[in-house]
Parts: C-alpha cells; sequence; structure tokens
C-alpha cells in the first residue's frame, strides 16, 4: 500500500510537471499576445515524432542521445514560428476567437502529416535512460519517471530565471505587462510575439520527448494531454507561471489519485476538480484579478 | 525639431484629428492643452506611430516618421512618457531603467549602467527606491520614474503626456521644475498638459486643441493674458 | 469617410416583417423541395446532418455572437439530449414524444449548470469551464457503462412516429428540417427584440448594462440554458438518425466543429450559422476520396476561411455590393410632436441623498475617504476636483459599481449601501461614465430603448411569439424614444450607428440613454469632455432643460470650470479623496485650499 502510494505519487508529479511543461508555453504566449495555441498537443507530439527519427529508431543511424533531443526541440521550435507567422500573426487583431480555430486547424494539418510519415500505430520510444526499476524501500520507481520529473521542473526553474533576470526575459515580462510602454522604450513587439510562440512550441516538443517513453508515440497523443495542460494552466492561474507548475503537479496528483481509486474517474476527476476550483476561485489558485477601472 | 504637417486621425470612421500643424523647435518647451477628449493624446500617439494617419506628415529632426514603427522611435532620439505613466509595475525600479534602454540599442553594458546611474542620482528618491517594484511606487514617484526611463536612452525630444494627473501640487512643481530643467540642457520637449496654467506659465509655444482642431496658439505668456482662454480653461 | 456598413446582423428592433414572412414561407418551400429534386438517400442523411448541426450551431451562436460567451462544451448537451430520448424510448419504453420534453428540460438544467460554474469566470477561464463541463459529460458516458453502455453502445434505436405511422428517412428530413426553422423564427423574433437589445448590451458593456438596471448575470444564465436547449434538440434528432450510438458518438471535436461552423460562417448574423453548418458538413464529403490528405485539406480550408474571411463568409459579403438587399429594413420613424417630461416624485421634507462618512479603499489606496455629502431635489450640484481625487470613485459606489468600505448611504429616506449597481436604477439612481460605455454596435434609437429596460415588461414568452402585446409595447417605447431625442435634438441621428457619431453627440446619447430610466437623481460623468465652448453652450442649455423637464436632481462632474462655474448652484470639491469645499461657484472660486489643490490661480 505504501510502496503504491509512493509509485503513485511520482508518477502523478511526473504526468503533472509534463502538464506544466506545456502549460508554461500557454502561459508565454497569452500574458504577451493575449492568444495560445490550441494545437500546443499536436506539438507535443511532433517533438516526439522527431524524436523517434533522430534517435534512430526508424533505422536511420542513431544520434547521440542529447544531440537527438536538442534536435527534436529545434524542429518543434521551427514549428513554432511557422504557426506564428502563418496562424495567428494574420488573425491575432481580429474577433477575439480566431486564434483558437486557427491553431486547432494547423493542428488538424500536423495530425494528419505525421500519420503519413510516421504511420497510424503507435510506436515504443527508445528508452535514453535506463528501463531498471529504481527501489526506494520497497517502491519500484520508474527512472524515466524520475528523469521527466527532473528536467520537468529543471527547465521551468531556468524557464523563470530566464524571465526574471535575462534581458530578453524582461522584456518579454515587459510586453506583457504593457504593450505601448514597451514599443516606447523600444521593444519590437511583433519580435517578441514570435519568440514567445518559438519558446512555447519548444516546450511542447521536450515535453513529447520527456513523456512519450512512458505513453508510446503515436499520432493522436497530443490530444488528451492539451486539454490537461489548459486544465493546468488555468487552475494555477494563467498569467503565473508559479502557479501553472503547482497546477500542473497537482492535477498531475488527483490524476494518480484517481486512478488509484478507479481507473474509471481517471480522467473526470480532473475536470470535476478544475470546476469546483474555478467555481471558488474565478482566475485559478494564483492567477491575478484585475480590477476594471470603471 | 518636430514638425506635425496637416495631420488628420480616424478612430474608426470618426475624424478625430482634422489636420493639426505643429512646430516644436529644438531646445523649446511647446504644450498642447484642451479638454478631455479633445484630440491631446491622440496627436501624441499619431507622432509615435501608434495610432494611424489618415492623412498628413510629421517629420522629425528633418526625417520622416511615416515609414518607422513605433518601437523605432527611441532609435531615432524620440524619447515618451506615456499617460498614466505606463511603468513595468511588475518589475523593478532598476528593471524599469534596464528596460528604458532598450532604446539605446546595441551598447556596451557600461554605458548602459552610467545612464541607469546617472537617472538615479537625478533623482534620489527612485536611488533609495532602486529594488522596490514599480507598481508600489506612490504617484510623484512614479511619474519621475517614468521620466527617468525616457532619459535613459538620451533622446534628443522628449514628448510627455499629461505629466500631472492625479498628482499633489507640490509634486507637479517638481515635475515642472524637472521639465524645466531638461530644456535648460538643451533637450526639446513636447508635452501635453490638462492643468493649463501650468502648461502656460512655462512652455515657449502653447497649442490649444478643441474637437481635433487647434482653435489658438502662440506664446505661452501671451496666453495667459488672453480672457478667453482665462475662461475657459482657468475657470476665471 | 468610410461608414461603418451594417453586417447582416439580426436587426436589433427593427421591424422587418415582410422579410420575415417571405424569407421564411420561400424556406418553408425549398424545404420540402429539397428530397424531391435530390432524391439519393445519402444526400437525405446529409441533409438531416446539416439540420440537427445547424441547431446546435444556432444554439451556440446565440451564446458567442449574441451574448460574447465562448463555449467549446456544447458537444455536451448534444449527448444530453440524446442519451435522454435514446434511453427512455429504448430501455423505459417510452414514446419518443414523451421523451422529447424530457430531454429538453435535462437540457434546459445542464445549461443551468453551466452558467453557475462560469459565473464569475471570463475570457480563457470560460473556455476552460466549458471544456471541462464538456468533458465530464463525455467521460460519464464512457464509463456510467450501467446506464450508457459506454463504447458498446445502445441498439434498435427508433425514428419517431408521426400521426400513426414511423418516419422514414424523407419524413425524418422534414420534421428536423420544420423544427430548425421554428427554432430559427423563434431565434429571430427572440432577438430582434428587448431581449436581443438586452443580450448585445450585455456582451458590449456589463457595466453600463448594469447601471440601466440588467441583471447581467442572469441574463448570461439565460442565454447559456437557451443555447443549451438548442444544442439538446439537435442532439435528439443526432441520436435517432441511426439505430445505434455510443459514447464515441459525441467527442470534444464536436465542440470545435460548432465553433467553427458559427464563425466561419459568420458569427452574430441572421445566415452565418447556416452557411457555416452547410460548409462544415459538407467538407468532409467533398473530400472524401482523398482519404489520406482530407484531414489535412479540411484544416487548410478553415485556416484560409479563417485569415482571409475575417467576419465570417456572411459577414464579408455583407459589405460588397448587390447583398444590401439583405438588410433589415430601416424602422418607421414617425417624429412625434411632443418632448418627454419627467413625472417622478421625490420626497420634499428630507434630503434626496445623504451620505454619512463614506469611504472606499482599495488595499492601501484611499481613494474615497470620509466624505459627507447631502443633495436635496430641485438642484444642479457640481462634483470638481483634480484627476485622481475620488470623484468618480465617489460616484461609482453611489450607483452601485463599487460597495463602500465604510460609511453610510440613504436615499429617498432608504439605506443603500451595498446595493448592487443593477438594482439602482429601480431605485432611481441613474448615470453616465467618465469613457463613452455606449452599445457600439446598436443605433442611438436601440441604446436609448436599452435605457427603457426596467420599463418594458412584456416577458420571453411574448418576444418567442411576437404576439400582439409585445409588439405595441416596443412601439409604444419606440415613440418615448424619439420624444426623448426631440428634447435632446438629436432626432435625425436616430438610426445612426453610435460608432459612427462625433465625440460629444456620443455624450449626448449616453444621457439620453440613462435618462430612459427615469432616475431621481442622475449623474453626469465628466459630459463635456471632447466638447468645444459652442457644444459646452448647448449641453449646458440641454441640462437646465432637464431640470426642467422634471428631472429632481443632477450632478455634474467635470473639469470644464466654463460648464461647471455658469450651471451648477452648488459645488463640492474634493481632493485626495475627501472633500476640501463647498458652496457657492462664487464661494468655492474665492476659496484659496480649492485654488491650491485645483484651480492653479492663487498659487504660482
Amino acid at each position: 500500500m505504501f510502496e503504491q502510494i509512493w509509485q503513485g505519487i511520482i508518477s502523478g508529479l511526473a504526468q503533472g510537471s509534463v502538464y506544466a511543461l506545456i502549460a508554461q508555453g500557454f502561459f508565454l504566449t497569452w500574458v504577451t499576445t493575449k492568444s495560445l495555441n490550441f494545437g500546443q498537443g499536436e506539438f507535443l507530439m511532433m517533438g516526439a515524432m522527431f524524436g523517434l527519427s533522430f534517435f534512430g529508431y526508424l533505422g536511420v543511424a542513431g544520434l547521440n542521445p542529447f544531440l537527438a533531443g536538442v534536435l527534436s526541440i529545434a524542429a518543434a521550435v521551427m514549428l513554432g514560428l511557422a504557426l506564428e507567422r502563418v496562424a495567428v500573426r494574420p488573425v491575432i487583431h481580429l474577433a477575439s476567437f480566431s486564434w483558437v480555430l486557427s491553431t486547432v486547424a494547423v493542428s488538424i494539418m500536423l495530425k494528419n502529416v505525421a500519420v503519413l510519415a510516421w504511420g497510424p500505430a503507435e510506436m515504443k520510444f527508445p528508452a535514453y535512460v535506463s528501463e531498471k526499476m529504481i527501489h526506494i524501500s520497497g517502491a519500484g520507481i520508474a527512472p524515466q519517471e524520475l528523469f521527466c520529473l527532473v528536467v520537468s521542473v529543471a527547465t521551468m526553474l531556468a524557464f523563470f530565471l530566464f524571465l526574471k533576470r535575462a534581458r530578453l526575459g524582461k522584456a518579454m515580462m515587459a510586453v506583457a505587462n504593457n504593450a505601448p510602454a514597451a514599443s516606447v522604450v523600444g521593444i519590437n513587439p511583433t519580435y517578441i510575439m514570435a519568440l514567445a510562440y518559438a519558446l512555447s512550441s519548444g516546450l511542447a516538443g521536450l515535453g513529447g520527448i520527456l513523456i512519450a517513453p512512458i505513453t508510446f508515440a503515436f499520432a493522436e497523443m497530443g490530444a488528451l494531454i492539451v486539454i490537461k495542460a489548459f486544465a493546468a494552466a488555468l487552475a494555477g492561474g494563467l498569467d503565473n507561471p508559479l502557479g501553472i507548475l503547482l497546477g500542473g503537479l497537482i492535477i498531475g496528483l488527483v490524476e494518480q489519485g484517481a486512478t488509484i481509486i478507479s481507473s474509471d474517474i481517471r480522467d473526470l476527476s480532473i475536470f470535476v476538480f478544475v470546476l469546483i476550483l474555478l467555481a471558488i476561485r474565478p482566475t485559478g489558485l494564483m492567477g491575478v484579478k484585475a480590477i476594471e477601472k470603471v | 525639431m518636430l514638425e506635425i504637417r496637416d495631420l488628420c486621425v480616424d478612430y474608426g470612421t470618426v475624424r478625430a484629428l482634422h489636420g493639426v500643424n505643429i512646430i516644436v523647435n529644438e531646445g523649446e518647451i511647446a504644450a498642447i492643452i484642451g479638454a478631455n477628449g479633445a484630440g491631446k493624446t491622440t496627436t501624441l500617439n499619431a507622432v509615435l506611430r501608434l495610432v494611424p494617419w489618415a492623412a498628413g506628415e510629421i517629420s522629425f529632426a528633418g526625417r520622416s516618421l511615416k515609414n518607422l514603427r513605433s518601437h523605432q522611435m527611441i532609435r531615432v532620439g524620440l524619447g515618451t512618457v506615456l499617460e498614466g505613466r505606463q511603468l513595468f509595475t511588475d518589475q523593478t525600479v532598476e528593471d524599469n531603467l534596464l528596460l528604458g534602454a532598450y532604446g539605446l540599442g546595441r551598447q556596451s553594458l557600461v554605458k548602459v549602467k552610467e545612464n541607469i546611474e546617472r537617472e538615479l542620482k537625478r533623482f534620489p528618491v527612485l536611488e533609495a527606491r532602486r529594488r522596490q517594484l514599480a507598481g508600489t511606487l506612490s504617484g510623484g514617484e512614479q511619474q519621475m520614474l517614468a521620466i527617468a526611463r525616457a532619459m535613459v536612452a538620451d533622446p534628443k525630444m522628449l514628448l510627455l503626456d499629461e505629466p500631472t494627473i492625479g498628482l499633489a501640487p507640490v509634486i507637479i512643481k517638481e515635475v515642472v521644475h524637472t521639465i524645466s530643467e531638461f530644456r535648460a540642457r538643451g533637450l526639446t520637449i513636447l508635452w501635453v498638459e490638462q492643468m493649463a496654467y501650468v502648461a502656460l506659465k512655462i512652455s515657449n509655444r502653447v497649442y490649444i486643441l478643441e474637437n481635433g482642431r487647434i482653435v489658438k496658439e502662440g506664446k505661452g505668456q501671451e496666453l495667459l493674458n488672453d480672457s478667453h482662454v482665462l475662461e475657459a480653461y482657468l475657470g476665471a | 469617410m468610410k461608414k461603418s456598413e451594417r453586417r447582416f446582423s439580426l436587426p436589433i428592433f427593427a421591424d422587418y416583417t415582410p422579410f420575415r414572412f417571405i424569407g421564411l414561407a420561400a424556406a418553408a418551400v425549398l424545404i420540402y423541395l429539397l428530397p424531391k429534386i435530390f432524391a439519393d438517400p445519402f444526400f437525405i442523411l446529409i441533409l438531416q446532418t446539416i439540420g440537427f448541426t445547424y441547431m446546435a450551431v444556432l444554439g451556440l451562436d446565440f451564446l458567442v455572437g449574441f451574448t460574447g460567451q465562448k463555449s467549446l462544451g456544447h458537444h455536451g448537451f448534444f449527448a444530453i439530449g440524446g442519451y435522454t430520448t435514446v434511453l427512455l424510448t429504448t430501455k423505459l419504453g417510452w414514446d419518443f414524444w414523451w421523451a422529447f420534453p424530457i430531454a429538453i428540460v435535462f437540457s434546459a438544467i445542464a445549461g443551468l449548470i453551466m452558467a453557475v460554474t462560469a459565473f464569475r469566470a471570463k475570457g480563457p477561464y470560460i473556455v476552460m469551464v466549458t471544456i471541462a463541463f464538456g468533458f465530464v459529460i463525455e467521460v460519464t458516458a464512457h464509463r456510467w457503462v450501467a446506464l450508457t453502455h459506454g463504447p458498446m453502445g445502445i441498439f434498435g434505436i427508433a425514428k419517431p412516429y408521426w400521426f400513426g405511422s414511423r418516419l422514414n428517412a424523407t419524413g425524418y428530413f422534414y420534421l428536423i428540417a420544420y423544427a430548425a426553422l421554428a427554432l430559427t423564427m423563434i431565434t429571430l423574433n427572440v432577438l430582434s427584440s428587448r431581449v436581443g437589445r438586452t443580450l448585445v448590451a450585455v456582451r458590449e458593456s456589463e457595466v453600463a448594462a448594469g447601471s440601466l438596471g440588467i441583471n447581467v448575470y442572469a441574463w448570461k444564465t439565460m442565454a447559456f440554458v437557451v443555447s443549451g436547449i438548442f444544442a439538446g434538440i439537435g442532439g435528439v434528432f443526432f441520436a435517432h438518425q441511426s439505430s445505434f450510438i455510443n459514447s464515441e458518438s459525441f467527442p470534444f471535436s464536436q465542440s470545435i466543429m460548432f465553433l467553427a461552423a458559427a464563425i466561419l460562417g459568420g458569427s452574430g448574423t441572421v445566415f452565418g450559422p447556416l452557411v457555416g453548418t452547410v460548409l462544415l458538413v459538407l467538407l468532409p464529403h467533398i473530400f472524401a476520396g482523398l482519404y489520406k490528405y482530407y484531414l489535412f485539406i479540411c484544416g487548410l480550408i478553415l485556416l484560409l476561411g479563417i485569415i482571409f474571411f475575417n467576419k465570417g463568409i456572411v459577414g464579408s459579403l455583407a459589405n460588397l455590393k448587390g447583398f444590401g438587399w439583405l438588410n433589415p429594413k430601416k424602422p418607421r420613424l414617425d417624429m412625434p410632436a411632443e418632448k418627454l417630461t419627467f413625472d417622478i416624485s421625490v420626497p420634499n421634507d428630507r434630503p434626496l441623498l445623504e451620505v454619512t462618512n463614506l469611504s472606499r479603499y482599495f488595499g492601501g489606496i484611499k481613494a474615497v475617504d470620509g466624505v459627507d455629502y447631502e443633495l436635496y431635489p430641485g438642484c444642479i450640484y457640481g462634483l470638481i476636483g483634480p484627476n485622481g481625487s475620488g470623484k468618480s470613485t465617489l460616484v461609482n459606489v453611489l450607483s452601485g459599481v463599487y460597495q463602500p468600505t465604510a460609511g453610510h448611504v440613504e436615499f429617498k429616506g432608504e439605506i443603500i449601501s451595498g446595493t448592487k449597481s443593477h438594482e439602482m436604477a429601480v431605485k432611481g439612481i441613474a448615470r453616465t461614465f467618465q469613457t463613452i460605455r455606449l452599445f457600439r454596435h446598436m443605433t442611438v434609437l436601440e441604446n436609448i430603448m436599452v435605457g427603457f429596460h426596467i420599463h418594458m415588461r412584456r416577458g420571453f414568452l411574448g418576444h418567442m411569439l411576437r404576439t400582439k402585446a409585445t409588439v405595441k409595447e416596443e412601439e409604444r417605447f419606440m415613440r418615448l424614444a424619439l420624444a426623448l431625442l426631440t428634447r435632446l435634438g438629436m432626432t435625425d441621428k436616430a438610426d445612426t450607428l453610435v460608432e459612427n457619431l462625433p465625440y460629444g453627440h456620443q455624450r449626448l446619447v449616453e444621457i439620453g440613454r440613462a435618462l430612459g430610466t427615469f432616475p431621481a437623481l442622475l449623474f453626469l460623468d465628466e459630459p463635456a469632455a471632447g466638447m468645444n465652448s459652442y457644444e459646452i453652450r448647448d449641453l449646458r442649455e440641454i441640462i437646465l432643460d432637464l431640470k426642467a423637464a422634471g428631472i429632481p436632481a443632477i450632478v455634474v462632474i467635470e473639469h470644464r470650470m466654463d460648464l461647471v462655474m455658469n450651471l451648477c448652484e452648488s459645488i463640492t470639491v474634493l481632493d485626495f479623496g475627501q472633500k476640501i469645499g463647498q458652496g457657492t461657484p462664487s464661494e468655492v472660486q474665492r476659496d484659496t485650499k480649492v485654488c491650491t489643490a485645483y484651480l492653479g490661480q492663487a498659487e504660482a
């Protein structure tokens, strides 16, 4: 029982950390552009797919795993830049919604491309960390999950540091805080917008590589994950990256907890949790409540 | 230095500015006064290309601003203090100044640091609060920071939009004093002001805007004695 | 100067009778003929699909296009409607026509639940709530196998009986299509009336709508419920289309499709939902042959459609020549000769408004700090002070936008501290706003009509069926609105979209709209902003005229001294949230504290 709980906690945190990781992408594009990539799940999937190829699964000479990972993420970043240019920039100034549909449209296209290029079947992703279970006081913990958790959290911490300390990070937060003022001090908003989507997609790609060894890689893998990541983002507060980290971890734990009780209510638990949370705190756990000036 | 010629600006289908002409000579302070909604802020926003021009031309230091975008203005030497301060409220005083230095372009870190220290010396209240979040400063301190942030980038001309809003009279005196000081050091200034009296007192040239049109212009001191102006804007 | 075109939006308020009857009759005939022309059974199935999908899209657009609330959870209503009738007919043996109203009730309850959970959420948070809602229903259908048979599904679903015999495919299509036509007619009726105006008002400015007595939450809830009912009905017809459904029949992608249809077709227009639905239902079938690439192509077309038709297909067509005849007919505006007078009674023996030690803090900021204030009927008051002195906050507290942090407000002898904004209008307090909050996509007349909201009595049913009594009420208030406009001298602008008016005229319309509540106390927040000296002279006349016409007390908050000093009988001066001066214009002008803080004469 005790071991089950430990395993459940680590699994939950690992899954949750990936939700949080891709949700940070939502945060970044939302605060800087008031839009987000509803197809973030497909970007996660593309990261996993590119990873498959670069890791040598398809018979191509295997590259050094680290290099393969970096290339996969770079590919996701390129896709993100293309997304911003093609599906976000043309519609960002229009009726409040169009970016939802345009990013969804791109995700539909990407899914088709993935099926054509890699086939629809579920594929085992090569394990790039040891597959032997680590045993801590009787509980068997998968190293991949631990790796997932550690890398996600480390990346997010690096991300927070970037936003707080780096000149470019501060510039992005300046645009998020006050776009006209940012223009006036010389920050190019278009450049920041593209950068936000590039980073957001890179995070999704990384998420794909981290989670694929656990869940298999297949064209549909992104669909449910993106909704859960969105839930994590909103539960934590869409404009607070720390809140998102927290939201993701909590959702991961809720999901695991529910699975232990009954696998039937696993998906249900997340959404019921979010509904109750948002009813009590309409801007999420740590979201900023904006006061409208009348 | 700044020349606005026959400027027209539309908001949707409504014309907000009808052929506005304003000239600001180098080393002078020019002011635009007028009631709320008359088009004062729209004029400044047009200079900064924050709103599109329906017609007309604006040139700065001899070059047209038509093909420039808002974030390029500081690079050509046009610094701005927006209405309502518009600070980066979630960042520290220091970081606001650091961001102000974006306008210096690819300058050495040393130069950036120099300018930031210079501004902090100019406004000792800010020096004392350099690591405080900008959103927690008082109104007057925020105004100082907004001005400092614009000055960090060594602009040739400063645009100010209603720098006295919400400030106590004694702080207003300080702000106005700072503006006069800038002129003494050779900075060219165009400001938009709701406290007509204050603007008239220190400006070389004043333009009165009503309903998107310049209805009167003249030397600051002269207009102070004009009865129509006194009644409409000073309540006498 | 380009005039802003009116899109094929639903004609709010306009009388479009000829269009309505001809249009609906033509549609009815077309529906009858369609299966005769295209007798192919596969095509009939597609027609059925277009029919019930349209119902869901219509319902969604009611929410998105008019109320401005976003939903990606409508597949949940589809599921509730469908499962209700299917379970009642297959498991309990009920007749379809008894199960159908139950499905409507359950959909309504679901809509209510969605509204309540989305109560305070805004923007992306509302989207999340609706997504979660839809998923809860979808997952419940999957997992509650005892009830729904989950993925294994329910077989043996039969089409409903119609006068003794089971409907065949064509008959079923007729049922769906005529039901859809009825729903369309109801929607058109409802939206081109007080209901439509109120929903658009809520979308354009919740704050302004509240100040006119509109209970924003109640109306948003109503919109969710109606929207849910429409989608539920669509779901019923979807479920009985074939003899089998399972929990995979209602995926999240359905909600995406509904939204895409609504937006691509043209949100908030008459024909938008139909055009969008036809497009999205036919699209996959057109490209089904390219099965390997068809998702890609569908996605590409959706993307291009969103980019190039930024107002939706119908919305973008509206600006082309030759389509003008589809726009609604303009309302007949007979000019009444009389000007509106206000018959408002107030107690004479006490102050109209008595404010004691009122404070309003925002965190550490003392926006209003211990203010005492008294207003008597029969007077025009002024409220002045520098920007940031608390004038607007004071008005916001007195009009219910904010609640007081401390202190006491009495109006007409009744304690009103703590009253919410939409209740203030009924009590008799109205206001205009510092930044104009008109309903920008409505005409002047329509804006004024919203002002009459609290006086209009006819209910939802009356609007749905466009009863004689409802039409009479609309006409009565239209005449009243024109009389009001005559008083303000703006009758020639009655049919202009307010966003096309110059600033000064917009302010007048806002005043007129507030007058529609027949207030005992009217706050005008910077009414002269944006006006030149001539317009100010006119405004002064208008305000004096309003006093003569019977408005008991008017408070003018202003910076323009040429208005305040020449109009107001008693002036209060605020600075840093406190009262620093009070008196007649000449007294205030001679007060040194006031001059130092604000007028700037005595101080160098």
